[in-house]
């Protein structure tokens, strides 16, 4: 049986360095721990920065801190970009725009046949 | 560090008559959460604080199966802490499709035999070498005359976990 991803590994990583939510809500400049709890159960989604503050801390991607959220994001955009591919096959254009939509069909074509990248990396932010 | 779909979430406690130790399993070899759950006899609101945190547990984990290891307190004491608490693990993991295996003693025991750990701190250490995250939690060994200390609830859900996978990990509960 495939279980769904859960939606944040951000209480395992937390408790596998030994710190505290109020240590980690320190690191993040927080006055207390209430936002790392809320994080931790997913009660609310954190904003970019400290999702980064986060990668930085543990060292792990964000989309491997939120599997959960990261997937339903992805799969998000694949629709709508199959969508978008759609309705641009669907186009019938000439000259410069025929150029421009050529352009994107090509590079949604090139986006399908590389790889997935898996995360975004550490060294990447930096 | 990629978590990885496909891998089965447990949840392994272990009862005692005044607490509970829980551990949670992604695969068998990934602990993602593990702590104590403390609730007083006789204090009917704060047991129900401790079913809430099993139901908090059910709700952010979304284990496949729980396992509970097996106590002679079921026997012995219907009255006590320990009959509730496990009435009330059925009931949400019933409700929400989770199957419930309890696990005998014997059973965690012989998992630990081949390793050649057989008393429970020898057990308790053998499972802080395995995760070293729980290293730093170890008590020392218990002299005779000590009672266990209250972390070791903690350890034993850690090896019941570890046991179930050693017996039945292989197996598909929700497949029957």
């Amino acid at each position: 049986m495939n279980q769904p991803h859960l939606a944040s590994y951000l209480r395992s990583h937390r408790k596998r360095s030994g710190l505290s939510q109020r240590e980690v809500a320190q690191l993040l400049g927080y006055p207390d721990q209430g936002p790392v709890s809320r994080h931790e159960r997913l009660c609310s989604v954190p904003p970019l920065m400290i999702a980064l503050s986060y990668q930085a801390i543990f060292r792990v991607p964000v989309s491997d801190l939120f599997p959960g959220v990261y997937e339903a994001t992805r799969q998000a955009i694949e629709e709508r970009l199959a969508k978008m591919e759609h309705d641009l096959e669907q186009c019938s254009a000439k000259g410069r725009n025929a150029a421009m939509i050529a352009r994107k069909l090509e590079w949604m074509w090139e986006r399908q046949n590389q790889d997935q990248p898996e995360s975004i990396h550490a060294s990447e932010v930096e | 560090m990629h978590p990885k779909s496909n891998d089965r979430r447990i949840l392994a406690i272990a009862l005692r008559s005044r607490r509970f130790g829980f551990a949670v399993f992604e695969g068998p070899n990934r602990l993602l959460d593990w702590g104590m759950v403390f609730y007083p006899l006789n204090n009917d609101v704060q047991r129900a604080a401790a079913s809430k945190r099993v139901t908090s547990l059910l709700t952010l984990y979304i284990p496949s199966v729980v396992v509970v290891g097996r106590t002679r307190l079921l026997n012995v004491r219907s009255g006590s802490g320990v009959c509730p608490i496990l009435r009330s693990i059925r009931g949400e993991s019933s409700s929400r499709s989770i199957p419930v295996h309890v696990m005998k003693s014997a059973e965690v025991r012989a998992s630990f035999h081949r390793f050649r750990a057989k008393s429970k701190h020898e057990i308790a250490s053998l499972v802080a070498q395995m995760f070293p995250e729980l290293l730093w939690k170890l008590p020392p060994k218990r002299r005779i005359w000590e009672s266990e200390h209250p972390i070791m609830a903690m350890f034993d859900a850690v090896a019941i976990g570890f046991a179930y996978w050693q017996h039945d990990g292989g197996r598909d509960p929700t497949a029957d």
